[in-house]
């Protein structure tokens, strides 16, 4: 096992200082002609440092970037990475905080609301591969094993609500038409999931945000059905359940309990 | 698929996925960003495996922090194996440089002090990664604005020192020896000429960029064509090195596929008139 010397820790710790908070305390180990020299040597390094992770969270954001404008959503991505810089090899991960912090420094909800949106955009796009089934297990079920059915969803799959109109606004970004103005919608519920290796989104009827939310909380198919405030609730889920396979949304069927 | 790694090839990127597929190039492989594919699922892996198939894949990381002090990431090696096995990259490499420091990552080839100490110190790590990935790992010389105060060895005596006690090669970045012959003020063909002979398997050639500011110094932006300077010193890598595997690597302002195709064609141009006037002489 190599144990670092406490020069280059030292050494590591005032570059660092320097990228994230422009501490002067690297300036007494470069190697330059004069201060003017120095300055330019290690300014290249903090310039580097701050473009990059401000180009990653504007492909991570486009279209927050472009509702909120480039300057603010710089100002924005600056404060962001002082408080959350980069802890993974892969910088796929530096914007992962970006829609709670937003939220928590108070900023206007269109904010968070888009961030959110397209941070699970990402997260469906690269979330682990599972083949789907279709309907067929279902036709060898006998009736009486339907109540305790119980479903894996796929981890290509995120539920939001409270987005507003996120889901126009990204898709109004993308194609490089002007933004609608943001709209809380507080009750739309909205769903993201992927097919194929691309990414698709629609709003949720409440009645199917409240079921697809017991399927993820483990409910087997009866406890769904009360969930689901239809006068004939085994109807509805049974609908739902063959659009939900027919999406690709389920990865895997048990009638036992699968954490048993 | 072949088993040596030969020819000219280009690195990987996305927006070149299609036209490598539909129409295949004349690229005898490609290298991948490692870190580009270390994500559970989806649409990179599944193009990744496509691009497989066809083509003979080096892996290149750019987080390895092998001159870090920080522990060496476990799990990222753990990642690093599962994606080698996926791939069954020719080469696996990383940089010489450090990447971050207390668990945080500054995504930057960041300059090592150059000494004794720190070769100890590389070779050391150099031996755990290529234990854990079954693999010799390639060290690429990377583009420095800066040298250390105190540093008590010269870059190539730097590479050369953890070559030999670490057993590692060298993936040899020919515009980043440019870029640091120019903003270190050493002579680059001297600087070729004190590396390992044997120890060069890999070329990367790129372009670089004026300091907008006006400092004087270049920098590695590798987001524009290969210029003549660089050309000239690759052929002189190839006179000293023989026909290593070389390849364009472009990370910004990615242009169509074609036109990495033609840069492509003037390097093994570059490397034939190399090779003659090397086996003339």
């Amino acid at each position: 096992m190599s144990t670092p010397s406490v020069e280059l820790a030292q050494l590591q710790d005032a570059l660092q200082g320097w990228l994230q908070f422009g501490s002067d305390r690297m300036h007494g180990h470069i190697f330059a002609h004069d201060d003017d020299e120095r300055g330019h040597r290690l300014r290249l390094y903090a310039d580097a440092y701050r473009l990059r992770l401000l180009e990653v969270l504007g492909q991570d954001y486009p279209a927050l970037r472009t509702m909120i404008g480039a300057s603010t959503f710089d100002a924005l991505a600056t404060r962001y990475v002082a408080v959350h810089p980069s802890r993974n090899p892969s910088l796929r991960w530096l914007g992962r905080h970006l829609a709670d912090w937003l939220r928590a420094e108070h900023q206007p909800a269109a904010f968070s609301a888009v961030a959110q949106f397209e941070w699970a955009q990402g997260e469906v796009f690269d979330a682990a591969d599972t083949p789907p089934i279709d309907a067929t297990p279902l036709q060898a079920l006998a009736p009486s094993q339907w109540p305790a059915l119980r479903f894996t969803l796929a981890p290509a799959l995120r539920q939001l609500e409270a987005v507003g109109n996120a889901a126009a606004i990204v898709t109004a970004a993308a194609e490089g038409q002007s933004l609608p103005a943001w709209s809380a919608l507080p009750d739309e519920h909205w769903l993201l999931w992927r097919q194929d290796y691309i990414v698709h989104w629609r709003a949720l009827p409440t009645d199917e945000a409240a079921a697809l939310s017991a399927v993820a909380g483990g409910a087997c198919f009866a406890e769904i059905c009360t969930v689901l405030p239809a006068e004939q609730p085994a109807l509805r889920a049974a609908s739902l359940l063959k659009r939900w396979l027919a999406d690709g949304l389920i990865a895997g069927l048990h009638t036992q309990n699968p954490s048993v | 698929m072949k088993t040596s790694l030969h020819g000219f090839g280009l690195g990987l990127r996305p927006s070149h996925y299609e036209s490598l597929l539909e129409d295949g190039a004349a690229i005898d492989w490609l290298e991948i960003i490692s870190e580009n594919y270390l994500v559970p699922g989806g649409r990179p892996l599944w193009m990744l495996d496509r691009i497989a198939e066809r083509y003979p894949l080096v892996m290149h990381g750019v987080s390895l922090n092998i001159g870090g002090s920080d522990p060496l990431d476990r799990d990222y090696l753990r990642a690093l194996s599962r994606l080698a096995k996926r791939v069954r990259p020719l080469r696996i490499s990383d940089h010489l440089c450090w990447t971050g420091h207390g668990g945080v990552q500054l995504h930057d080839l960041l300059p090592l002090p150059q000494n004794e100490q720190t070769v100890r110190h590389v070779a050391a790590r150099v031996r755990q990664v290529q234990d854990t990935l079954g693999s010799q790992l390639l060290l690429e010389n990377v583009s420095s604005y800066y040298r250390h105060a105190d540093d008590t060895l010269d870059e190539a005596a730097f590479l050369a020192a953890i070559v030999a006690e670490s057993g590692c090669g060298l993936l040899l970045d020919v515009n980043n020896v440019y870029v640091n012959a120019h903003n270190h003020g050493f002579d680059a063909v001297d600087f070729l000429q004190r590396l390992p002979l044997h120890a060069v398997q890999q070329i990367h050639l790129a372009g670089h960029s004026d300091d907008a500011l006006g400092s004087g110094l270049l920098v590695d932006t590798h987001d524009a064509p290969v210029c003549e300077g660089v050309w000239h010193l690759y052929g002189e890598a190839v006179r000293r090195f023989g026909p290593v595997p070389a390849m364009i690597e472009r990370d910004d302002d990615i242009p169509p596929l074609q036109a990495l195709l033609d840069e492509l064609a003037i390097a093994r141009r570059v490397a034939a008139l190399a090779t003659a006037t090397e086996q003339a002489a």
